[in-house]
């Protein structure tokens, strides 16, 4: 029991940083006085960078990477509003079909080049051919046309009504390149980078290590504070974990809730953790027996001991899910009590539904990452009382991906948080999202979220939003069952360092390393 | 009975003996003894330390490693002596048939299970079970077949020197029909070596087994078999280590067994050393 307590004693404590962590006002005060400018941050991943060209990424490692070399037009922030960046300010029209975005004056790339409007334009063009295949263009919103307004202005018009269009060009491969290298020499960007970004490119080494400096031309007075980055490249998250032990790192992002504990406690670390909108759900096929009757849905649902579940599968380090993709973290989350466990509700639910004898299901897992298959084990247990016998079956990642992702009834699924609640609906749970895994395909909550996305009114989104969300949460085409903080850590001369929830932003030119480091 | 008896005589057979008993028994009447449900979970008692309540401690969502540890003796190692029967069956008759026929029979037999045999037999049944699917049965298949090359090289060796004994030139010359002459005249007279080998062999069965679990390609979760228990167990081996100890030493204590038992009975069935070993 003493392991126990210990760790709970650590949890609090660990719990009040993380309180500290998400009230940037209060900490950038208290020590805007005394930021010491220069040294150098080694950063540690576990997955490698490797494609450099800024369009092109598809990694967080690569995020990370670009937004130092590289600008957008609006940034995001951590309580997931856009922010000024490239872009000083903009305004939409009435019906939020054309926003003009003022750009930023006396920018200039590495080369020397000054930016300009035309550079925005050319880059967003670039972004949105379908011959470039950027990862991100679908993220974007429907941007019919990009036209330059004079040397600092740009005007976006947009196909379809689009209130969260600055929120969604600050998805990550939406930066800003020359235009005459886009024309000349687009592929030089794979190895040479020309960005306005706080840093440059001097060494990069794949599967090693990236080394920046600090852009001594950069538009934001001040910045960066750090004289370069190192950014190491480790094979997997034991051996960042090790090597953040050892003092050999001073930033970590992404470490397991099984080992958090432990780096937490290493001498002269400090445990960051930030609430995320990152979740594990149990995807349901809702046009195929039995899930295709909500009764059978709703059973399920009694079955999930929310909070014993972030308990078992984030080891504690995480936030109970009520059968919405949407928590706290996002900006119209609209709170309703949290379901409570009941299997003998899912009994009566299963006998209504004309399974009087319980159902026997096969869910199928991913092993990456590895609380894919714990959370489907604790279901399974949670679950036999209501009278399911769930048979857990695990599947390495590739295969999940090929045959069982988007096409399997019932298995679990993990997705990152999304900026806007308008893109998570749009890339699961809408009729025509580009992943519609639970075929819920519900007409009215498309029409909730269509209308969403063309409000600008806060208070009127704010109640679309909430009626989708209890649309969800009575149909249940998924159980989200709990939500993962995002976990990493720092060593203590590490300053001004704050995890933004989306998880694809890391701002480190705002970073500095204290004085007596 | 004789041999059973210098079986006891010998240091090394009477404790793989004991041993081997010990997890029979176990295999048999594990999960009747055991005092919990296997899947149970208690979630006041996570990463317990062994105590009289839980006499092996608890695993990461408080199920009891004990009542694990019994249940899943019965799928560890009855797959593994399954496993081991499969490739000792298969391996024996293809040695015995091919050993007798010789000549170019022989010939294409052995070098076929040569080529099989260059094959590790660890990436031989992953590549078993990438054909057919991951499941457990799947997993005793693959390794039974792995198993097979080295059996039949074993039993082959012996036939020859069997094959042209008086009693085989006999019955060949009575008329008797191959299948005759292989199960009744040679099989039972090479079964010495092969019983030796297959006893050990179940040890590098139940590890193979284990190793595949662990890889997630042999049984699934929330099963209690010893490999995917470790497997399972490493994420969590800085909070508490019994979770892996426990299978592990399972796991060792089986294959000791397995191993002593087969050195033992080598002895004792060795004409050479006989008896009075």
């Amino acid at each position: 029991m003493t392991h126990t307590l210990n760790r709970r004693g650590f949890l609090r404590t660990a719990a009040a940083t993380g309180g500290l962590m998400t009230l940037p006002g209060l900490v950038s005060m208290a020590q805007a006085q005394n930021i010491t400018p220069g040294g150098t941050l080694r950063v540690g991943l576990n997955i490698t960078p490797s494609v450099l060209n800024p369009m092109l990424l598809r990694l967080n490692s690569e995020y990370m990477l670009a937004e130092m070399l590289y600008s957008g037009l609006t940034t995001l922030a951590p309580d997931m509003t856009a922010q000024p960046d490239l872009a000083t300010e903009w305004r939409a029209n009435d019906d939020a079909t054309e926003w003009h975005f003022t750009l930023r004056e006396g920018v200039t790339f590495s080369n020397g080049a000054a930016l300009t409007s035309a550079d925005v334009v050319a880059s967003f063009t670039k972004l949105l051919d379908p011959e470039t295949a950027a990862p991100g263009s679908r993220n974007l919103g429907p941007i019919a046309k990009v036209e330059a307004d004079g040397d600092y202005g740009v005007v976006f018009h947009t196909s379809a009504p689009y209130a969260d269009l600055p929120v969604a060009l600050t998805y990550p491969t939406a930066k800003v390149v020359p235009a005459a290298i886009i024309e000349s020499d687009f592929d030089s960007l794979a190895t040479t980078p020309v960005g306005s970004g706080p840093f440059r490119l001097s060494q990069f080494i794949a599967d090693d290590r990236a080394i920046v400096e600090k852009n001594p031309d950069y538009y934001i007075e001040g910045q960066p504070y750090l004289d370069s980055v190192e950014v190491r490249t480790f094979p997997d998250a034991a051996g960042a974990a090790a090597a953040m032990l050892a003092g050999e790192i001073d930033l970590l992002n992404e470490i397991q809730p099984t080992d958090f504990a432990r780096i937490s406690e290493g001498a002269g670390i400090e445990g960051l953790r930030t609430p995320s909108g990152r979740f594990l759900d149990v995807v349901m096929d809702c046009t195929v027996a039995p899930f295709d009757n909500p009764k059978v849905r709703e059973a399920l649902s009694f079955c999930v001991d929310r909070e014993a579940m972030v308990e078992l599968v984030a080891e504690g380090y995480g936030t109970p899910g009520n059968d919405t993709p949407v928590n706290a973290s996002y900006a119209y989350h609209a709170d309703a009590p949290l379901k409570q466990y009941d299997p003998e509700k899912s009994k009566a639910l299963l006998a209504e539904a004309g399974y009087p004898d319980g159902i026997e299901i096969d869910l199928i897992a991913s092993v990456k990452p590895d609380y894919r298959s714990a959370m489907a084990v604790v279901l399974r247990e949670m679950a036999k009382p209501g009278g399911w016998t769930i048979n857990v079956k695990t599947m390495d990642h590739p295969s999940y991906l090929e045959q069982v992702w988007k096409k399997g009834n019932f298995y679990v699924g993990f997705y990152n948080m999304q900026p806007t609640e308008g893109t998570i609906f749009n890339l699961l749970f809408t009729s025509d999202a580009n992943w519609n895994e639970t075929r819920w395909n519900n007409a009215e909550f498309d029409a909730l979220v269509i209308k969403a996305d063309a409000t600008t009114d806060h208070d009127e989104r704010a109640r679309l939003y909430a009626e989708a969300q209890a649309m969800m949460r009575a149909e249940i085409p998924a159980l989200v069952p709990c939500f993962f903080d995002l976990l990493g850590a720092r060593a203590e001369q590490v300053m001004g360092y704050e995890q933004n929830p989306r998880g694809a932003n890391y701002a480190l030119h705002k970073v500095w390393l204290s004085a007596g480091s | 009975m004789k041999t059973l008896r210098a079986l006891l005589r010998n240091p090394q057979g009477a404790a793989g003996l004991a041993l081997c008993s010990l997890v029979m028994l176990t295999a048999i009447l594990g999960p009747a003894i055991a005092p919990n449900d296997p899947e149970a979970f208690h979630f006041g008692a996570r990463f317990a330390a062994p105590s009289a309540e839980f006499p092996f401690g608890t695993d990461w969502y408080g199920r009891d490693l004990f009542s694990r540890i019994l249940v899943g003796a019965r799928s560890t190692v009855l797959l593994a002596l399954l496993a081991t029967v499969i490739g000792t069956a298969l391996g024996a008759i293809i040695g015995v048939v091919s050993g007798y026929l010789g000549g170019m029979v022989d010939e294409a037999i052995m070098r076929v299970t040569d080529a099989v045999m260059a094959i590790p037999s660890l990436l031989f049944a992953l590549m078993i079970l990438a054909a057919l699917g991951s499941s457990a049965l799947n997993a005793v298949l693959a390794i039974g077949i792995a198993f097979t090359p080295g059996m039949a090289r074993i039993s082959r060796s012996v036939t020859l020197q069997v094959r042209s004994l008086d009693y085989v030139s006999a019955a060949k010359a009575r008329g008797e029909s191959l299948r005759w002459i292989v199960l009744a005249e040679i099989l039972p007279n090479t079964i010495a070596p092969v019983i030796v080998e297959g006893t050990i062999r179940v040890a590098f069965a139940i590890m193979t087994l284990a190793t595949l679990s662990f890889l997630g390609l042999g049984a699934q979760p929330p099963a209690p078999e010893w490999g995917l228990m470790i497997a399972e167990a490493r994420d969590h081996l800085f909070r508490s280590p019994w979770p892996v100890v426990a299978p592990g030493a399972a796991i060792a204590i089986v294959a000791i067994g397995f191993n002593l038992l087969g050195d033992g009975l080598r002895d004792v069935l060795n004409p050479r050393t006989g008896d009075h070993a």
